[in-house]
């Protein structure tokens, strides 16, 4: 669902923070790391525990896309600006597919991210995938624009298998649906 | 031949064996035990104690196997911090009326578990000594699954009424009359999300536009009337969250940068107060944040989660602090210096005896004691993913 979990996203600045003043927890020692934009954003740990992507043995992948830059099985992938659960991408989908025999949410709410691969903004809907318990995998949270539950249309809180056969929420993807206007 | 030796060493075994019980039995004084009863189940005080909490385990990664978990946040060892456990089933809202002395849970169930089927919605009511299901009542199956917040569900009209916080993505409030245990009906809140119980019998609903619609009930907990407000927020630029910390009639929403909008929530009429500001000199880039970020106490004082170097998308960071207010006179009265980072604040108990936790970002839910903002020590229950701890509200 675009659901969930606040488990994660400190800023680097903040990160020090921990380690000045929490340094008895070893907290850093425990931290795998993803980088958005300039900012280090740590996995807090239930976040590592459920990782597949950022701080696991496995190999980095792409799009195959040098106009789509990044893995889509991390949090730093420039499309998950705004999302909110586990990617799908981990899950046996992909950043813009739904895992076999899940069902994609028809409705969602979109958010803006840049490409950095050519600077423009672009519209992100972010479907979930629905029918199957929690995939567990590369859990993902990241709130550029996300506003409260009063506004649907621009929140990731909400468990966004509406309107399909099973409410129960699998994981996230993050379609493009095209160029943003200013 | 092999088979008649095979036998022979066997009862040779055999004689060993008994003999060395007998030696056993003979040489070892036995324990004394009284026979003990088979069957025995536990039970709870009908009242608990005033520091005692329900902490939610969201049970993120199997949301059909959420809990609720009573606990004796300051009981020293394992076994007496954990007294007894509810379930509570998908994304659900938990509620507690101590006048009638009932836990209630929102929460909803698929006949064919996690790939679905039909969807029943419960508001299940729990004893408290026996934790065994005391009735339910069936609801629309429409209430919001999702992360949770207070104001997903409300207790109206002295506790007469409960609201359930319905979006499908239609937005409505379902009303259970807990004294008959029926379903009453479904009030429309259209474009407004929410209920923030207000007056004798009344709920107020934040809309989308940053206005507030109340909802009046009649007797018998229909809908009697509506009012609305102006807008009285900017929900693009500067958000309220969704849940306040309430006292003493006010409840008092921070905003995502550092603001706090009071509405009087004791009239049948809601009226907003003067804004005012969470920060001071030095304060700068200091937000409010978390999955649940202010929450107030029995004594009327608020408690806000604070994160650092805050800005757009921050305002589910985890903070490092906790900043206490004197809500009413809108004056910070300390800054708390956590142990560790984290995302829920709650607090329980009265005077001296007042406690906050702090779910922290390893999912355990640290314990300060507020007489001397104090850390006292970490609960580890079991759970996954504890996002909510119900006390004093």
């Amino acid at each position: 669902m675009s659901l969930f979990d606040r488990i994660s996203t400190l800023t680097e600045h903040a990160t020090r923070g921990i380690a000045r003043r929490s340094s008895r927890r070893g907290f850093l020692g425990v931290l795998g790391a993803a980088l958005a934009g300039t900012a280090s954003i740590p996995l807090l740990p239930v976040a590592r525990a459920s990782s597949a992507g950022a701080g696991s043995d496995a190999a980095p992948q792409t799009t195959g896309n040098p106009g789509d830059p990044g893995d889509p099985t991390t949090c730093d992938y420039w499309r998950y600006c705004g999302i909110d659960g586990f990617l799908c991408s981990c899950c046996g989908g992909t950043q813009n597919s739904c895992p076999p025999g899940t069902e994609m949410s028809p409705l969602t709410w979109v958010g803006t991210c840049r490409n950095p691969a050519d600077g423009l903004n672009y519209v992100i809907s972010y479907n979930d995938c629905c029918g199957k318990s929690s995939c567990g995998r590369c859990i993902c949270n990241r709130n550029e624009d996300d506003r409260p539950v009063y506004r649907p249309a621009a929140n990731n809180d909400i468990d966004w298998c509406i309107g399909t056969t099973s409410n129960v929420y699998n994981c996230s993807t993050a379609v493009i649906l095209g160029l943003a206007t200013e | 031949m092999n088979t008649g030796i095979t036998m022979i060493m066997r009862k040779i075994m055999q004689k060993i064996a008994w003999l060395s019980l007998l030696s056993l039995t003979a040489t070892t004084a036995a324990a004394e035990f009284e026979p003990e009863a088979v069957g025995k189940v536990e039970t709870l005080p009908a009242t608990y104690p005033d520091h005692w909490v329900m902490v939610h385990d969201f049970s993120f990664f199997h949301m059909m196997e959420g809990e609720i978990i009573i606990t004796d946040p300051l009981a020293e060892h394992l076994g007496s911090q954990y007294k007894g456990m509810i379930p509570a089933s998908f994304t659900a809202a938990y509620a507690r009326s101590k006048k009638r002395n009932e836990h209630y849970v929102a929460e909803s169930f698929f006949a064919r578990g996690t790939r679905g089927g039909e969807r029943t919605d419960v508001l299940t009511i729990w004893d408290p000594a026996t934790l065994e299901v005391s009735g339910e009542v069936i609801i629309p199956p429409k209430r919001i699954t999702g992360m949770p917040k207070t104001t997903m569900i409300g207790l109206i009209g002295d506790d007469r009424f409960l609201g359930v916080y319905n979006f499908t993505p239609g937005q409505s409030v379902s009303i259970v009359d807990l004294e008959k245990r029926t379903f009453v009906g479904e009030i429309p809140t259209a474009g407004c999300a929410f209920l923030i119980p207000n007056g004798k019998r009344s709920f107020t609903s934040i809309c989308s536009n940053g206005s507030m619609l109340t909802s009046h009930l009649d007797r018998e907990g229909k809908l009697a009337g509506t009012t609305k407000t102006p807008v009285l927020f900017d929900p693009d630029n500067d958000p309220i969250f969704e849940a306040p910390a309430t006292a003493d009639g006010v409840a008092y929403f921070p905003t995502f940068w550092g603001n706090v909008m009071p509405v009087d929530v004791s009239g049948k009429d809601i009226e907003v107060q003067g804004t005012w500001s969470l920060l001071g000199d030095g304060d700068e880039g200091w937000r409010p944040g978390g999955i649940r970020p202010a929450v107030a106490d029995a004594d009327g004082m608020g408690y806000f989660l604070m994160h650092p170097e805050g800005g757009e998308g921050s305002h589910k960071n985890p903070g490092s602090e906790v900043w206490v207010y004197d809500l009413a006179a809108g004056k910070r009265l300390a800054k708390i210096e956590l142990e560790n980072w984290g995302l829920t604040v709650a607090t329980s108990g009265r005077g001296d005896d007042r406690l906050m936790f702090v779910t922290n970002v390893d999912m355990g839910v640290d314990v300060y004691r507020l007489s001397t903002n104090e850390f006292v020590h970490t609960l580890n229950l079991g759970g996954t993913t504890p996002f909510m701890v119900h006390g004093a509200e």
